[in-house]
């Protein structure tokens, strides 16, 4: 398998360093909104890692505590200017940290269950072997197989209605994503280079993805661990796929009547240019209009608390981000979220607190014609 | 003045209990990144590994109340208290050089009423400004205080440091825009100014508290004016082939008392370093932005008017995409690696003054920076931002891409420049400062300024805050 050259944590000391004193994405971090630390900020990061190469501050519990507080939206890049690629230095600091063996408990905790079953849930149920062949592959990942399974039978009944039987890839194994976020390349690499065999050995020629991380990971973060995805394999988010499905026809789409709504941008959807647009069409096509909008929304989403393992290494913050995205849910007047993306259905119904949060991929199968 | 021992565990245990344990940290993280703001002098400390002044806690009060109670520990153990918004000043306002508290804002960040029938917007301190913006962009609304610090700066901020942003031409600085205020007096007094700001009950009292820096108590909520998104905006760039033309240009438009939204004007220097980085414009002479906006049966006569005072100047009409690149982009000049950064040397050295004075004082000032200090190659570049109907503000600066690697030499060197640059501002008609503030870097120069004026003041100071807690060692105030 061809490999690319990695940027390190040295690769980026000229990040840190720029970023350490530039203020000027710390109003769209979601996690400073919660916080309201100066510490976890873009800024307060870069700071932080620069000060430790400086050797004015150490990798100790606080230190590292405080760099496992960024919730990896990449909302600052996203704002950037100048497209400053803070987030993936900060991982690479993250993998730094791991490398040096400082990384929280919580992280080796991860670590040990991703060796052993390939996400951080549980052991693979042996019945997700498809034996469907097909040139179009659905990629489950570990958190629909685990936490929301209904949204790949969903899946397959909205590709099935275009006329597609897919073959489902993946499931129940992480894409690699959650340990690169976690700093945890060496095991990063083992399941993307599993995920992508498995691409290969299926023979499809497209690959659709259930969340919007997977997909990022796919397109984008496999490049960062130094692999080369196969070239020929076209991958696409499920909404972004279905969105001209139904502009053109192909999948037709009863109107649903319900109360007003509000749509929730995937975590990691800043990744994927076409998404927003995608995922509010399809809102429109099942409602038969736009989404109520909150303010923290496309370019300057908010994610739910489910990115960059905040669940597993820091819950209390993954809570709160949750909480803070539903209130802004309220403030709209709205009772329903919807979302297209199975970790954050599950991670914001945990604490709707009288909102409904619903799967948009489940609400349009229900609704195919 | 760090705490120690049993004091230092009092005031701990006293803070927790004023604002919750949760909200009070004594964390090594926490302390380094309070230990500078936007300031080139704490940013170069810390570079440099120098020992960076730190508090001995962070505090995070929720309410004017938890403030109050803050504010009452301080003043009963005497430990200094330094306000934090967004740490986006520029002149080490918020360094706590003498330890003590800081007090961040940011979790009073609380959108209490917006008006459409009067155009106002009643918020917490800790607001960040571009938030603020986004939400009333919801609602068709803006708060014309377009700082390049919107992204972090807070409300409280923008009022503390007497800001200012990219269209104040025509809707003027914040104290403009500030209507009346809840503020924690230094005992834990909690009061509010007058709802509105015209009005004949005696002198601006209020006005105390706009631009002063965290030293005279703390800014809680306040009530701006607002306005409603422009109808259409008007765009023109032009080149003149040299600044006094370009000036004219401009002094003839604000006496024609039209009102134009921005008026950039780029010295040579400038649009020949940073418009062509930023911008991408290769240019040679004085670049100037005009914007109108309003509605379009308004400002299009009026921008009329001011392309043909700039036309009968000279000025060389470039078409609006110059102007309009530069109103998508205005905010980039500030982005890594386009802004300033370590290692070199820079400053922003900007005043204000009458029109009579500018010419003078800018030609006055090139000439002392980069000939005084020529053995470091000094550049000194300046635009003309913010005018008003008597005059106009220079955004100048200076930048030494080589400056000595020792910490002290640096300062030492930082400070000669500077008071060399603010004497000739202040022997020119000029002020230390426009819309900066004068924080830690220009405090020592507020008695040069102000004179006999100055022990006035300092009586002022003292009896809104006699113990002498509230952000001391800035704006000339001492410990």
């Amino acid at each position: 398998m061809n490999t690319l050259p990695v940027k390190t944590f040295q690769d980026y000391i000229p990040i840190y360093d720029g970023d350490r004193y530039c203020l000027m994405c710390r109003h769209v971090c979601p996690v400073e909104r919660v916080t309201k630390r100066e510490a976890t900020t873009p800024h307060g990061w870069a700071l932080l890692i620069a000060s430790v190469i400086r050797g004015s501050l150490q990798w100790d519990a606080d230190t590292v505590d405080t760099l496992y507080q960024c919730s990896d939206c990449a909302s600052c890049q996203a704002n950037c200017a100048t497209d400053r690629p803070l987030p993936a230095a900060l991982k690479a600091a993250r993998a730094e940290v791991v490398r040096l063996g400082k990384q929280p408990a919580s992280v080796n905790e991860i670590d040990r269950k991703l060796r052993e079953w390939g996400n951080p849930y549980g052991s693979l149920p042996a019945s997700t072997v498809s034996q469907v062949r097909s040139d179009v592959g659905l990629y489950v990942g570990a958190t629909a197989q685990f936490l929301r399974p209904q949204a790949i039978t969903a899946a397959q009944k909205l590709l099935g209605a275009t006329g597609i039987q897919s073959v489902v890839l993946g499931a129940g194994r992480s894409s690699g994503y959650l340990p690169y976020a976690l700093g945890l390349w060496d095991v990063a690499r083992d399941l993307a280079r599993q995920t992508m065999d498995e691409i290969v050995s299926s023979g499809v020629r497209e690959v659709i993805t259930l969340t919007a991380e997977d997909a990022h990971a796919l397109k984008h973060v496999y490049y960062e661990l130094g692999l080369m995805p196969p070239r020929e394999v076209r991958v696409i988010q499920i909404a972004e796929y279905l969105a001209p499905q139904v502009a053109q026809g192909q999948l037709k789409i009863r109107p649903l009547e319900m109360q007003a709504a509000t749509y929730h941008d995937p975590c990691h959807a800043l990744a994927l240019p076409d998404h927003a647009s995608a995922a509010r069409q399809l809102i429109i096509a099942l409602t038969g209009r736009a989404p109520r909008e909150m303010l923290w929304r496309e370019k300057r989403a908010a994610p739910c608390g489910a990115t960059g393992g905040l669940e597993f290494t820091q819950p209390w913050l993954a809570t709160a981000m949750a909480k803070k995205r539903l209130d802004g849910a309220r403030e709209i007047g709205v009772g329903i979220v919807l979302t297209d993306d199975p970790h954050c259905v599950s991670h914001l119904a945990q604490h709707a607190d009288g909102l409904r949060v619903q799967n948009l991929i489940e609400m349009l199968a229900e609704q195919v014609e | 003045m760090q705490l120690r021992g049993l004091e230092y565990d009092m005031v701990l245990s006293e803070l927790a209990d004023a604002v919750g344990e949760e909200h009070v940290s004594t964390r090594a993280s926490d302390k380094l990144v309070y230990a500078t703001d936007w300031s080139w002098m704490p940013q170069m400390w810390l570079d440099r590994g120098e020992e960076a002044p730190s508090p001995d806690f962070i505090v995070h009060p929720g309410s004017a109340e938890e403030i109050a109670r803050v504010l009452q520990i301080a003043n009963t153990y005497r430990v200094p208290v330094v306000t934090w918004g967004g740490g986006s000043g520029t002149q080490g306002g918020a360094i706590p050089i003498f330890g003590g508290i800081v007090l961040d804002v940011k979790r009073l960040d609380k959108i209490i009423n917006i008006s459409e029938q009067s155009l106002t917007v009643t918020a917490q301190a800790g607001v960040i400004g571009e938030v603020l913006e986004y939400t009333l962009n919801e609602r068709g609304l803006t708060m014309p205080n377009y700082a390049a610090s919107a992204n972090c700066a807070t409300l409280g901020g923008y009022i503390a440091a007497r800001g200012s942003g990219v269209i104040s031409t025509k809707y003027g600085k914040v104290e403009d825009l500030v209507m009346s205020m809840q503020v924690v007096l230094p005992d834990g007094t909690i009061i509010r100014t007058p709802p509105v700001p015209k009005h004949a009950s005696g002198p601006p009292y209020a006005g105390l508290f706009v631009g002063s820096e965290g030293t005279f108590g703390v800014i809680t909520e306040a009530t701006f004016q607002i306005e409603r998104l422009p109808e259409t905006r008007l765009f023109r760039g032009i080149l003149f082939e040299d600044l006094h033309n370009a000036l004219e240009a401009g002094r003839q438009i604000m006496l024609a008392r039209l009102q134009p939204t921005v008026l950039r004007l780029y010295d040579e220097a400038s649009t020949t370093s940073l418009v062509k980085r930023v911008l991408n414009l290769d240019l040679k002479g004085a670049f100037l932005n005009v914007i109108f906006d309003g509605f379009e049966d308004i400002a299009t006569p009026q921008f009329n008017r001011a392309l043909k005072i700039c036309a009968d100047l000279g000025g060389r009409d470039l078409g609006e995409h110059s102007a309009k690149e530069w109103w998508e982009h205005r905010y980039d000049f500030y982005y890594p690696p386009l802004g300033l950064s370590l290692p070199k040397m820079y400053g922003t050295l900007e005043t204000v003054t009458t029109f009579d004075h500018i010419e003078p004082l800018y030609w006055a000032k090139k000439k002392a920076i980069e000939e005084g200090f020529a053995e470091w190659n000094t550049h000194y570049i300046a635009h003309f931002s913010h005018w008003f109907p008597w005059g106009v503000m220079v955004y100048d600066r200076f930048i030494i891409d080589n400056p000595p690697q020792d910490a002290h030499e640096a300062l030492k060197l930082h400070n000669r420049l500077w008071n060399v640059a603010l004497r000739t501002s202040l022997a020119h008609g000029g002020v230390l400062n426009e819309h900066h503030g004068v924080g830690l870097k220009l405090g020592r120069m507020m008695r040069e300024q102000y004179g006999p004026a100055f022990p006035l003041i300092e009586g002022i100071k003292r009896v809104f805050d006699p113990r002498g807690i509230m952000n001391p060692g800035k704006q000339g105030f001492s410990l």
